[in-house]
This record gives C-alpha cells, structure tokens and sequence, in this order.
C-alpha cells in the first residue's frame, strides 16, 4: 500500500544510488559499498529489534556467520562462491532459531545480556580457529570473487552493483513484511504481548519468525561483506559491530526504513567525509547521538502508523 | 448444552486462594454476569478462562473440549476472546490497525507471505481489510480508521477493544468491566451494543460493578466473594438475596 510520493522517494533514492558509482573515485565507491551491505544488516537487525521489539545485541553472529560460511566454503572445501550462498542463509536461520528459541521469553535486559554473551562465545570460537577451519585470530584471506556464466565479479563497481542488488531485495522483503499478516504480528506482540496473545497470535512463533528473517537477510549481507574484502576476520563480527547496528536502529528510527538508511550512512559514511579530523570526529558523533536520542527519543525519523488501504475510509 | 463449563477451578497465589472450586456453567446465546466485590477473584477466573493463568485444580470445558492449560493464542483460535479491565490497546497504531490484529487467525496468510506477496495474499488482505472495515462501521469508527488508537478519548478506546476481540468471530466474548470510566451516555451506548452483540449470535460473559448495567442486560448471575461463589440466579433473584446483599454492604450488627 504504497502511495505515490513514496514510490517517487523510493525512485529517487534508487535511482541515484544507481548513478553515483560513476562520479565517485574508487575508494569511495568502496566506502558506498560498505554502506549498502551495513545497510542490509541494519534493516535486518530492525527486523527483530524495531518491530518485534526484542533486544538482540547479537546481531553481528548472523553477520558473520553468513560471511564466514562463504569464505569457508570457498577456501577450505573448494565450492564456487554462488554455491556458497544458500549455506549462508540457511546456517544463520538455524543458528538463529536454536539461540533464540530458549531465550525467546526473556525480557527486554534479560535478552539483551543473553544475546552480548552469545556473541563473544562466536568471537572467542572464530579466534580459537574451530575445527581448524575458521583461521583464527586473523581470519581467511583470498576468497575467490564471484562467478557467474563466467563473469568474474572482482572490480570495485560490480561489487558495489551486487550490494546494491542485495539491498533492493531487503527493501522488497521489508516491504512485504510490512503489509502482510506475519508483519503486523510482530508489531502487535511488540506493543502488547498479552494483548496479542489473547486474540489469538502465536507470539512464540512470530518471535522465531523475526529472528529467522533477519538472519537470512543479515547471512546474505554476510556474503557480500566476504566479496567485498575477499577475506573475513573476527574484528568485524564481534560484540561491538553488534552494538554499532542496535544504535542504528535506535537512532535512526526503529521499524523505520529511511530512518535506518540514514542510521546506517550517518555511522558509516559521514565518518569516512570527516577523515581529516582524525580522532575529533568520534567526539563530535558521540555527541550528536547523545542529542538525537534527547530530542527525537523515536529517532530521526520516526515511523509512522496508519497505512490502510484507501478503500477503508470511502464510502 | 453449556458452551463454557468450569468444574471445581481453583486458583491459588502463594498461600491466597483466589478463586476457590468455582464451578459455572454458560449455554450458548446467554448473557452471563459475574459480579462480586472488590478483589473477589473475578478477573482472576477470566485470566483461568483465557489462558492467562494456568488452574491448580479443576477444568475448564468449551465447546466439550477440555481447554484446561490451552495457551492464551490457542484459547482465541477456539473462539474465546476478551477485553481487559484497563484498556490494552496498540496504542501507536491505528483505529484501523488494531481491529485488523482480531483478523490475525481469520486471514489465512502463511509465512512466506511476509516474504513473497502472491495472488492470493491480495485477495485475503483485501477480504479481511473489508471486515475491518465492517466492524468500524458496527461500532462508528469510520471516521477515526487512520487515527492512532492510544490518542482517542476513553469510551471510543473501549469500543475499539470491543471491535477488536469481535473481530476474530468469537463465540463466547468476555467483558471485563466494560463499563468502567464510562459516562451515562456512553454506558447505554454500551447497553445496545453488547445486545446487538448477543444478537450476533456471540455468548456473553461479562464482569461488571455497574450494578444497573448487570440487572439490566445479564440473563443469570453468579456472586463471588473471597473467590468463592455465595449466590447465582436471575437478576431479579440476587437482587433479593441476603447472602448478596451482605456480602456487598456488610452484615447489619457488624459494628456492635
């Protein structure tokens, strides 16, 4: 049910993503890419922490489990990166759903250290090198790019156009998530968990639900992450890229989509524009989002409700 | 035949009995009314009914199933649904939004559907945003579908519930004090519509102070006092009761 000024927005705002690779040098292109792919996992963490409500600061084990199952694959076992990637869906669902199905009814704080305890048990597990097949303290390096019909997929710009690719089916999916039933149920157990149950939402299940999405989503931006680096390491998976993406969420505005867009470049891109001021730029952040969350406590921009088909209101 | 029976339910908290070998029964197409004084135990019985809480000991039957212990979500898909004392409504959500959460086990949307929209995910949101849209126009909230629920003054909070729990087509609806914070106006607003309700076709079971309300519109009472039931019968039968009234106002040589 969208209007037409939001699909001109939506234009917009895709259309000039689709253009800006031919302005920009390589090391921004670079720097775009990464914003899509944070992007990706930002909109995914929103999922399960702006709609559904539930404080997973563990986001980042989806992350990396779909970045490290690319990377393992390819380089340990030898696959083709595109066979990789059902894996590096499948995996984080099923990671997700056994880490979340005993914790599940925890509240709020009691999920929230849960989930940070899960998440250094994942960094901890990749250093100690697991198996022998995770590289350790340092990673992998020297993934294989992309292949596809014997396209190799290794320059900059086609990286950027698969982030690019990958956001625009997160942003489809949201988008049916949010006019759909299961969509509606994870605000409704969101707002009133008792409420819902009592008309008949399974809110078990619907909280399984959020937490099985969004790590597909996040496992796939994990494979892209992998390809845009050719290797991965444990840094970039770790407790606080996991915080870093709940901020996003809360300061751009939770079960909001430009909202947590604009989360995501205000932490990823606006730093890399302020490069020359070194360390004084984290300072002047830290502070701003220490202002945002005072002034607009539902973030930047806030979501709205109230999205019902026109026919609702016509005689 | 009982829609709804309850055989010896007893609930205890700690060392409180709060409601102590209840035993009521509900035919269908009646309006029931549970009446007693404060902190008697009558929400508590709704909480056994629905799922909320879990009995210690005795059944509950509907529909000569036993749902004794049923989840709260499983109650509702059986056709129990409820309001509650203190409104709980999503409240930064819209009219519309909220009586479309009652449509939650109608709509028969799978999964995947919040993934992938196919042929028929439009056609069953469309089917249910028209019952949605019925329900306003049962309750008059038209008007208000796009506004949000938590902004709306009290009386149309309680109608928007009431729309909300008849959205799922329930058999047996549960009132908990919907006449609480109402005024005059609203209150015999309030009497027409839980008629046009019972007219519906919907069993009602219904907790309520408003002692003109009950006698009114309830077909049989029970009294609970200190969880357990002193008195049932017709309206005009209670009303005469001394067990009842003492219960209420006290025995006469209390002081003394």
């Amino acid at each position: 049910m969208m209007n037409t000024k939001n699909v001109l927005y939506y234009g917009i705002f895709l259309a000039s993503l689709i253009i800006l690779p031919f302005f920009l040098n390589s090391d921004w292109v670079s720097v775009m890419t990464t914003f899509l792919i944070y992007s990706v996992v930002s909109l995914s963490q929103d999922i399960v922490l702006g709609r559904a409500g539930m404080f997973d600061m563990g986001h980042a084990i989806f992350f990396g489990l779909g970045a490290y199952s690319t990377a393992i694959l390819n380089m340990v076992y030898g696959w083709p990166i595109l066979a990789t990637v059902p894996v590096a869906i499948i995996l984080p669902i099923i990671a997700s759903v056994l880490l979340a199905a005993p914790i599940i009814h925890l509240r709020g704080d009691y999920l929230l250290v849960t989930t940070i305890g899960f998440n250094i048990v994942f960094t901890q597990a990749l250093k100690n090198n697991v198996f022998g097949i995770t590289g350790g303290p340092n990673g992998i390096f020297g993934v294989e790019p992309l292949k596809i019909f014997n396209f190799s997929l290794s320059s900059q710009m086609s990286i950027y156009y698969l982030a690019f690719f990958i956001l625009l089916l997160t942003l489809i999916t949201i988008h049916n998530l949010e006019t759909s039933k299961p969509g509606r149920a994870l605000h409704y157990l969101n707002l009133d968990s008792l409420a819902s149950e009592c008309i008949g939402i399974n809110t078990r299940f619907y909280r399984l639900y959020a937490f099985a999405l969004s790590a597909a989503l996040a496992g796939l931006a994990g494979v892209v992450f992998t390809l845009q680096f050719s290797a991965v390491s444990p840094g970039a998976f770790n407790f606080i890229q996991s915080v870093l993406f709940f901020t996003i969420v809360l300061v751009g505005g939770p079960s909001s989509i430009p909202g947590v867009l604009l989360g995501t470049f205000f932490m990823f891109v606006v730093p890399e524009m302020f490069r020359q001021f070194a360390e004084a730029r984290y300072l002047v952040f830290g502070v701003a989002m220490i202002l945002i969350m005072i002034w607009r406590p539902k973030g930047i921009w806030p979501v709205k409700f109230g999205k019902i088909p026109s026919y609702l209101t016509k005689e | 035949m009982a829609l709804l029976e309850l055989d010896n339910v007893t609930k205890i908290f700690g060392g409180l009995v709060a409601v102590d070998s209840l035993s009521i029964s509900i035919d269908k197409g009646m309006i029931y009314g549970i009446i007693g004084p404060n902190g008697a135990g009558k929400t508590t019985v709704f909480n056994c009914i629905t799922g909320v809480y879990k009995p210690e000991k005795g059944k509950i039957i509907f529909k000569d199933k036993d749902i004794t212990g049923f989840s709260s979500h499983k109650i509702a898909n059986m056709g129990i649904t409820r309001t509650f004392q203190t409104i709980r409504l999503f409240n930064e959500m819209s009219v519309a939004e909220n009586i479309m959460s009652g449509r939650h086990f109608k709509s028969k949307q799978k999964w995947w559907h919040g993934v992938i929209h196919t042929p028929f995910y439009y056609k069953d949101e469309r089917e249910n945003w028209v019952k949605v849209k019925e329900y306003m126009g049962l309750f008059g909230l038209t008007h208000l579908a796009k506004m949000t629920a938590g902004s709306q003054p009290y009386g149309i909070q309680r109608k928007i519930e009431m729309a909300r729990a008849l959205a799922t087509e329930p058999e047996l609806l549960i009132l908990d004090e919907p006449a609480a914070g109402l005024n005059d106006k609203e209150r015999l607003e309030l009497v027409d519509t839980i008629e046009r309700i019972r007219d519906m076709g919907v069993t009602i079971l219904l907790i309520e102070h408003n002692m003109d309300l009950v006698m009114n519109i309830t077909e049989y009472i029970s009294v609970l006092n200190f969880g357990k039931k002193i008195a049932e019968g017709k309206p005009e039968d209670i009303q005469n009761n001394p067990v009842v009234i003492e219960a209420y106002l006290g025995k006469e040589d209390e002081d003394e």
